[in-house]
């Protein structure tokens, strides 16, 4: 008699069931079915995306989900991550300002000094006097040249311009007497009147050099050493900009504040360990790597990294009805990363790089919620369910159906919120391991240092290639590759950077170059994913050595980036590894290798009784 | 100047074709040409979107605008294939003719595009 016998593997982002059409305990045919994970992988609301990945299974196999005799579920200890950035350093103004933004077009060139002049009183000025005339908004650029001739005329020495209107150039064009202007200050009416001030315009394709170096900005303002000092974090949020103004108040300072980071808190099996947040990612992961097995993990309270723990502590405890105190943070991941932040206190948004660290938690739960899930499953298809083997070997079972492979195997899975690792040695034992930082943190990572407010823009630009929209009849891919086409492209991706998705193209809202996106994305992959690639290797190996491997076979939704699969081979090799995707039953790629790996457990378990 | 040097000279600008009546509009569209840094023409027509086509064919930028009392503002260039506008406003407030003067620009530039559509007088 037939029977039907489905392997459902729950992962983060996605639920995979491998269907079998079994006649005494032989395989006959095999299929897959795939659908998004519902809910956080482990809890009950997985269900409907269980069941909808068994619906797509069974119409493959042109049956009822309700003629599956027996369905066996991964046992999956939920491994549930979470990630946070936390800013180290944040620069601050108090009164005093700079304004370093790149507006598309200044006005004029040079550097101009003097004291900051409303335009309504700048016919005032006294004859000689070197001012910078400050023109809002309700000033239209002929009447604000007019008036500056005007002025200039009569004796006053105007050095510079400030405009709120992006007219620098109308303006300069009509001047007798060219200064340099710098014009969409938003902020314009927080501009001090009567304060000392420099504007700076450098050529098209040049960048300032007097007001991004701090001695040349102590010899605009005829600084003293420890005045120099502070100004420091002036000159290097302008550094790189095509235009600036800084403007002396008495009483302003800008000043590089640390923020209270706080300490990570490692407890080990015999001891506990700390690590300060603030010393960067490179000292934590040094702290976590001595610690042999890591029982839970907390931050100091009443900082962002003690909340952020905490946090996924509780959102854990809520989804699977723990006591709060059950719930233990396994592993934890940190990133050395640097973030564009806006300067408190700006004028016209300027941004500051920030240092910061982004860090990944990950959450081991109980295993009796896969039981309550399975019971509530069985109610509504009427089927027997089992949890079946332990993950990690069960992706080694499916994975070995790979031509090619054999035991010994490791297994590498880079899921959305964590990255497992399992090794099968000869006599088919198993060693899985779960490591905190995946494909989320890349994600996060892609986001801060690009500034996007966009998480599903940052996820795309993870996942598909880069091009620019050259003109309305060609795009350039970012390994140089030119695709003309018939009909003209949309005009609002006109010399824009996109993404190349399947579905189509998406622009991307940055003024970041195709080039410096594309290194964002493959550093933050090499950060993240590479990174715990190896330390996941040196955790599973015996000895602590990567090179005692020879084949590692990766798994999972995440082996299907475009990139990911070349960056790991290249790492690997310099190990003498040999690795690459799977290819699941030798139809399904990477996927599918845990679902089929329950089902040909399940064969096994049969043919030896 | 020889003749070649003052064709080339004439060529590489921007021009703008506009009727009489709408000749505020024009001047808006020529700042915004001006702003993004690239020479530009006022002249004035009876048959603006028609000159703004013609003149986008020619030897030069491959860039020119026409403006109508009737047909509105149309922006013109060589990059597309078909003898349409690649920007059309039927009825254009001044802040929407200096928009696509930049734009016209900025086709040269190779800048992306500023959105038109939201702003008013």
């Amino acid at each position: 008699m037939k029977e039907y016998v489905a392997g459902v593997d729950i992962g983060n982002a996605t639920t995979e069931t491998a269907l079998g059409e079994l006649l005494d305990g032989k395989l006959l045919r095999c299929v897959s079915g795939i659908a998004d994970t519902t809910g956080i992988k482990g809890t009950r609301d997985n269900i409907q995306g269980i069941i909808r990945s068994l619906k797509n299974a069974s119409e493959k196999m042109n049956i009822d989900p309700e003629q599956i005799h027996l369905i066996r579920i991964n046992e999956a200890t939920p491994v549930i991550g979470d990630f946070a950035m936390e800013t180290i350093t944040e620069t601050i103004i108090t009164e005093s300002t700079l304004i370093g933004h790149n507006p598309d077009t200044p006005g004029g060139i040079g550097i101009g000094i003097g004291r900051t002049i409303a335009f309504q009183d700048l016919l005032e000025a006294e004859e000689g006097q070197k001012v910078i005339v400050v023109v809002p908004d309700t000033v239209d650029f002929e009447m604000a040249a007019r008036g500056i001739n005007e002025a200039v005329q009569s004796g006053i020495l105007v050095e510079g311009a400030i405009l709120k209107n992006d007219d620098g150039v109308l303006v300069n064009n009509r001047l007798e007497k060219k200064i340099p202007i710098l014009d969409e200050v938003e902020m314009i009416g927080k501009v001090p009147i009567g304060m000392e001030c420099a504007v700076e315009v450098a050529s098209p394709g040049g960048c300032i050099d007097l007001l991004s170096n701090p001695y040349g900005i102590a010899t605009v303002f005829g600084l003293s050493p420890a005045e120099t000092k502070q100004i420091v974090h002036i000159a290097k949020a302008l550094i790189g900009n095509r235009s600036a103004v800084v403007i002396k108040t008495p009483a302003g300072e800008v000043k590089e504040r640390k923020i209270p980071a706080g300490e990570i808190l490692i407890q080990g099996k015999n001891r506990l360990y700390k690590a300060a947040v603030d010393r960067g990612a490179q000292e934590i992961m040094t702290i976590v790597s001595r610690v042999d097995e890591i029982q839970d993990v907390t931050g100091t309270k009443g900082t962002n990294v003690g909340g952020m723990l905490e946090k996924v502590r509780m959102e854990m405890a809520n989804l699977t009805e723990q006591d709060y105190k059950t719930v233990f943070i396994k592993d934890i991941m940190a990133v050395d990363t640097i973030v564009p932040r806006e300067v408190l206190g700006n004028l016209a948004r300027e941004i500051t790089m920030e240092k910061a660290v982004g860090i990944a938690a990950m959450v081991k739960t109980h295993k009796l919620h896969m039981k309550r899930l399975a019971e509530q499953l069985a109610e509504i298809l009427h089927t027997r369910i089992e949890i079946g083997g332990v993950e990690g070997s069960m992706a080694v079972m499916g994975a070995l159906t790979t031509p090619g492979t054999e035991k010994p195997l490791l297994v590498l899975d880079i899921g959305a919120g964590s990255t497992d690792a399992c090794l099968m040695d000869e006599k088919g034992k198993t060693k899985p391991i779960h490591l905190a930082g995946a494909g989320n943190m890349v994600t996060m990572l892609i986001s801060a240092e690009l500034g996007l407010e966009d998480f599903k823009l940052a996820e795309d630009i993870k996942k598909y290639p880069l091009a620019k929209v050259e003109s309305l009849y060609h795009i350039r891919y970012e390994d140089g590759s030119v695709e003309f086409f018939n009909e003209p492209l949309d005009s609002k991706l006109f010399a824009r950077n996109i993404i190349v998705k399947p579905e189509g193209w998406k622009p991307v809202n940055s003024r970041k170059s195709m080039e410096k996106i594309r290194q964002v994305r493959k550093e933050a992959k090499e950060k993240v994913l590479i990174q715990n690639i190896l330390r996941a290797l040196r955790k599973v190996s015996l000895t602590g050595n990567i090179n005692e491997f020879e084949h590692v076979v990766l798994v999972g939704g995440s082996s299907l980036d475009f990139e990911l699969g070349n960056m790991v081979t290249d790492a690997l090799s310099h190990y003498g590894i040999v690795s690459g995707k799977a290819n699941v039953r030798s139809t399904e790629g990477p996927r599918n290798a845990v679902a089929t790996g329950l089902l040909f457990a399940y064969l096994e378990e049969r043919k030896h009784g | 100047m020889d003749e070649r040097a003052a064709y080339q000279r004439i060529n590489l600008l921007i021009p703008v074709y506009a009727e009489e009546e709408i000749w505020e509009h024009a001047k808006q569209a020529g700042y915004g040409i001006e702003e993004e840094g690239i020479p530009y023409q006022l002249i004035q027509c009876q048959n603006p979107f028609e000159e703004a086509l013609a003149a986008s064919q020619r030897p030069g930028l491959g860039v020119a605008l026409g403006i109508s009392q009737t047909e509105g503002i149309g922006l013109f260039s060589r990059i597309l294939k078909e003898s349409l506008p690649v920007f059309c406003i039927k009825d254009p407030s001044r802040a929407q003719a200096r928009i696509l003067g930049k734009n016209g620009a900025r086709i040269i530039k190779k800048s992306p595009f500023v959105d038109w559509e939201d702003r008013d007088a």
